[in-house]
């Protein structure tokens, strides 16, 4: 499993890092823009990720902003729907606004933060990713 | 945010897009590889999906999971999309819809599994897996018109940051203030015209605009586009034609037009209700549609627009229309009315039968109309607003429904009316006499008559007071009377408020007019809601209540509106005339003659000329008239030889002038008395010379001239000598049983200096036909001997005759309809008064065929 892990507060990103590469290999991006470049270049070099977990608020761009990026390149790929990447968003936001914004641009599944790693590990079970 | 709120929220936001979802749906089956349509519709699932998942709401999670699943099959091109498809995600939205109500009502998503859908789902995913199975049919024929919805352009789904969520129950608490502001400033200005304070005047100045504009402000944030309503329809639309086997295309134009948000909650039902009915009974079957012509695909419109301080809602389709007659069928049969009235009822009178309680139409008790509720409660509930129902049906093309309603309920502008202190009114509202209100969407126009002459224009028939206005009979009803208040003795003026009461119109006669005002609507307390005349109450100025008069009710218990079903037969004749055979006569006095009646259409000018200015030459009347000289002839002696020559008597002269482009003649009578705009109802053929006969003309029995044989006596060779400078004179033959009829189209056509030939039935017609050569025919419809098509029919087997121009006279809108349907080899077809039209085709046909050859003497009768 490829992940690429979005996320612009250190703590989070390692707890998420440290958790995630026992999987596979685990790139970091900081911010939006940082996620889509990296998911563009694997996209193009015939390696996409796996997985995505982002953050929603970010500086430079925000995390749905970047999901809706993502969907939009694999789309030009020919990839429909939810069948590329999973994209699992992080957030301290608990706002079901936020969370239906969020569904609108086709993330998979949403974490409110403090994230609970066997509810992660959950949910890429049920994409299959892992055993 | 707690739980209820986060759900509460998710439950607004949910709805809002499914609301979308049905019609995204039904517009993808038409568009079934339109992948922004689907990629909306795939969002709105997965974002219900997700948030499922995320507040713990496992059906849902299931059902919308299942849901996506299949989309994204049609995404990836795994499967196509069939009809029973859509059906099986429509089911599943409906699912979504019933689970979220079991929400919001208890906060839990209920124990039913849906697990019959849940395994219908599953089978419809697993079977693409082995690959579509064969005899699925793609659901969209693809000679269906890919029409774009106009009227629900797929909306961006982001949530706009520069809007926010109102409590409805705010909104109306801040109407109601804004409705009590508005009084209290209308206080202020009252109280303002009384001081002579200039500081309080421009106080009270920027007071009032400051109040309109928040009025207008507040008004605004309760305005609703219609599209809220009509979101729900495509997908009622589709359900209902697939359910009777129809084809049916909706078309809906004015979305956004803006109305009160009460008002849109009052007319969700009845416009579903006519909707449906539009596609039940309204647009036929395919096969049914093809065999009359017609494509196989319904259309149904739906308009809305504003015009003139109202919403107008049209709702068309271009189905079967309403048989008029199965409607008297059915309403006699259910002993709604009795069968006299029946025979006695217009069309349009008996298109209103449909909105009788307990009348349905049609064959069959479906499960979506036919139940004998619908059509009348639409009426109520639309009235109830202080709205109007309109039905415009044609046989074989289609019905129309048009909803007149007003934008708001709660302020509105209205006419300030007054009734003296009677007797029976207690003292102390004396002084300015009582006020009410009458909502100025009724209202027409304001008449004033003053002292005696104007009480004269007051005329009683039948104990009903009416006034004539413009020629026609307006009944008057006095307010007094109707809220039994008594008669407050004579008073030297009389004041008219001309109200428009569904489709009638009538005059109410007040004691007062004072002037417009906003008023605020308020309801009437329970004791009083019973009163059918008052529709409400309203605070004035100076903080007493007046109360708010319902025109309909008024009409209603003055009589003037019958409940549709009892219309007296004199009542039923009154409205019977429909303006297209309504012709306007001018009616003059000559001698014995009372009434003399000359359609106006044929009259050139009116002119008074003093009895001085007449001068003799060749032993006739003359006078100098625009640097010609007209000749001019008394009517009196023309009609009755015998009569005295009373056109003299008064001094100027009253004369009726005829003229074409060389010639004209001045007929003197005694005096011009009117002109009326009738429909001819009793006709009565005179044998006297000059005269057509007799009918009744505005009311009282009215002679009918014969202009060409009064014309004719008094200048000999008036026609002939024309005819024979207008080469182009043809010889049109008019072939009808009634003499009165054919009189005046005589009278018509040799005016306009065609040749005339009458002939009274088909086999004289025939016989003409083969002795003379005639231009053009003019054929009634109910011919004695053959009818009208079946000498038509005869003619066009006789070799020299199958060329002639035949032209239909027809008596009503009825017969037009039918001659537009079937003509059956008539050139064209007119109503028996309509000179205009028939000139004009005339003209127009006499021309094709040339001028004539040879001069047949013109005034010869057969």
């Amino acid at each position: 499993m490829k992940t690429l892990i979005v996320e612009d507060d250190f703590t989070s990103r390692l707890v998420l890092q440290t958790f995630l590469s026992r999987y596979g290999e685990c790139h970091i991006a900081v911010n939006g823009w940082e996620a889509v470049d990296a998911f563009r270049s694997a996209l193009e070099s015939g390696q996409p990720y796996d997985l995505i977990c982002m953050d929603i608020m970010m500086p430079e761009m925000d995390g749905r902003d970047a999901a809706r990026q993502v969907r939009a390149l694999e789309e030009a790929h020919g990839i429909h729907s939810t069948s590329g990447v999973k994209i699992v968003m992080t957030t301290a936001v608990n706002d079901v606004k936020e969370v239906m914004s969020c569904f609108n641009e086709l993330c998979d599944a949403y974490l409110v933060k403090p994230i609970d790693l066997s509810e992660l590990l959950n949910q890429v079970k049920s994409y299959h990713l892992v055993q | 945010m707690n739980d209820q709120d986060v759900i509460r929220e998710f439950l607004i936001e949910s709805n809002e897009s499914l609301a979308r979802l049905d019609q995204d749906l039904v517009a993808l089956e038409k568009r079934p590889k339109d992948p922004a349509l689907l990629a909306s519709i795939f969002r709105t699932i997965h974002t219900i999906k997700g948030t499922c998942g995320f507040l713990g709401f496992s059906t849902l999670e299931a059902v919308t999971h299942l849901g996506e699943s299949i989309l994204s099959q049609l995404r990836d091109g795994k499967r196509d999309l069939t009809s029973d498809l859509v059906t099986l995600i429509l089911e599943a939205v409906d699912v979504i819809k019933a689970v979220l109500v079991a929400i919001e009502t208890t906060g839990q998503e209920g124990t039913e599994a849906y697990t019959d859908l849940r395994n219908r789902l599953e089978a419809a995913c697993t079977q693409t897996a082995a690959g579509a199975p064969a005899g699925e049919s793609p659901a969209a024929s693809p000679d269906l018109p890919d029409t774009e919805d106009k009227a629900a352009p797929p909306k961006g789904s982001s949530v706009s940051d520069s809007t926010i969520r109102v409590d409805v129950g705010l909104l109306d608490k801040l109407m109601n203030l804004v409705g009590e502001l508005v009084l209290a400033r209308n206080q202020i200005l009252q109280f303002n015209a009384q001081q002579e304070n200039s500081t309080l005047s421009a106080t009270s100045q920027r007071l009032n605009l400051i109040t309109t504009e928040l009025q207008e402000g507040v008004m605004k944030t309760r305005m609703q586009p219609i599209g809220v309503v009509w979101n729900k329809l495509p997908r009622v639309v589709r359900d209902l034609a697939a359910s009777f086997g129809k084809q049916i295309q909706l078309e809906m134009h004015g979305a956004d037009t803006e109305l009160d948000k009460t008002i849109i909650e009052a007319i969700k039902d009845p416009l579903t209700h006519i909707v449906r009915n539009c596609c039940d009974h309204g647009i036929e079957k395919p096969d049914v549609r093809v065999r009359r012509g017609k494509p196989a695909q319904g259309k149904l419109t739906l308009r809305a627009f504003h015009e003139g301080g109202q919403v107008n809602i049209e709702i068309a389709d271009d189905g079967a229309g309403i048989d008029a007659q199965v409607l008297k069928d059915k309403a006699v049969q259910k002993g709604l009315i009795r069968s006299e009235q029946a025979e006695r009822m217009t069309d349009r009178e008996a298109l209103a039968l449909i909105f009788l309680a307990g009348f349905s139409t049609a064959a069959n008790i479906t499960s979506v109309s036919g139940r004998g509720v619908g059509m009348d409660v639409v009426k109520t509930n639309i009235e109830k607003i202080g709205g109007v129902v309109e039905l415009v049906s044609r046989l074989g093309e289609g019905t129309t429904l048009k909803l007149k309603i007003p934008l708001t309920l709660a302020i509105i502008p209205g006419l300030v009316v007054t009734l003296r202190e009677r007797r029976s009114v207690p003292r102390e509202l004396g002084g300015v006499g009582i006020r009410y209100v009458i909502p100025q969407v009724s209202l027409l126009e304001l008449i004033r008559l003053e002292g005696d002459a104007g009480k004269r224009q007051i005329e009683r028939i039948h104990d009903t007071p009416f006034y004539r206005r413009r020629g026609s009979l307006l009944p008057l009803v006095y307010l007094a009377d109707v809220l039994g208040l008594g008669g407050g003795g004579e008073s030297a003026v009389v004041n008219i408020v001309v109200l428009q009461a569904e489709d009638r119109q009538f005059g109410l006669v007040v004691d007062g007019i004072s002037d417009t005002q906003e008023i605020v609507v308020k309801p009437l307390g329970k004791q009083l809601k019973g009163l059918n005349c008052y529709a409400g109450a309203t605070i004035m100025g100076d903080g007493r209540v007046a109360l708010i008069l319902d025109v309909s009710g008024i009409a209603q218990l003055s009589g003037v509106v019958r409940e549709s079903g009892d219309k007296s037969a004199a009542e039923t004749q009154r409205y019977d005339h429909s303006a297209s055979d309504r012709q306007t006569f001018l009616l003059v006095r000559a001698g014995a003659f009372e009434r003399l009646a000359v359609p106006l259409s044929l009259v050139a000018r009116l002119e008074e000329i003093s009895l001085a200015k007449i001068e003799h030459a060749g032993g006739k009347r003359v006078v100098q008239y625009r640097g010609r000289i007209l000749p001019l002839a008394s009517l009196a002696p023309l009609l009755d030889p015998a009569a005295a020559d009373t056109a003299g008597l008064q001094d100027p002269a009253q004369v009726v002038v005829f003229n074409n482009k060389e010639r004209s003649i001045g007929i003197l009578v005694d005096q011009i008395l009117d002109i009326v705009e009738d429909h001819v109802t009793i006709r009565q053929a005179t044998a006297r010379q000059g005269l057509l006969g007799s009918a009744v003309v505005g009311k009282k029995v009215t002679d009918l001239l014969d202009l060409h044989a009064v014309i004719e006596a008094a200048d000999e060779g008036w026609f002939s000598s024309r005819d024979a400078q207008q080469a182009n004179g043809a010889t049109i033959m008019v072939a009808e049983a009634s003499p009165f009829v054919r009189g005046l189209v005589r009278n018509s056509l040799e005016m306009a200096g065609y040749r005339v030939i009458e002939t009274a039935d088909a086999q004289a017609a025939l016989r003409e036909l083969e002795r003379r050569k005639i231009d053009v025919v003019l054929a009634g419809l109910d011919l004695p001997c053959e009818s009208g098509p079946g000498l038509l029919e005869q003619m066009r087997r006789i070799p020299g005759l199958a060329q002639v121009p035949t032209l239909a006279l027809i008596d009503s809108a009825e017969q037009a309809q039918a001659c537009r349907e079937h003509p059956r080899g008539f050139s064209d077809y007119h109503l028996k008064f309509d000179r205009e039209a028939m000139l004009r085709s005339l003209a127009r046909l006499a021309h094709v065929v040339g001028a004539p050859e040879a001069l047949v003497p013109a005034a010869e009768k057969n």
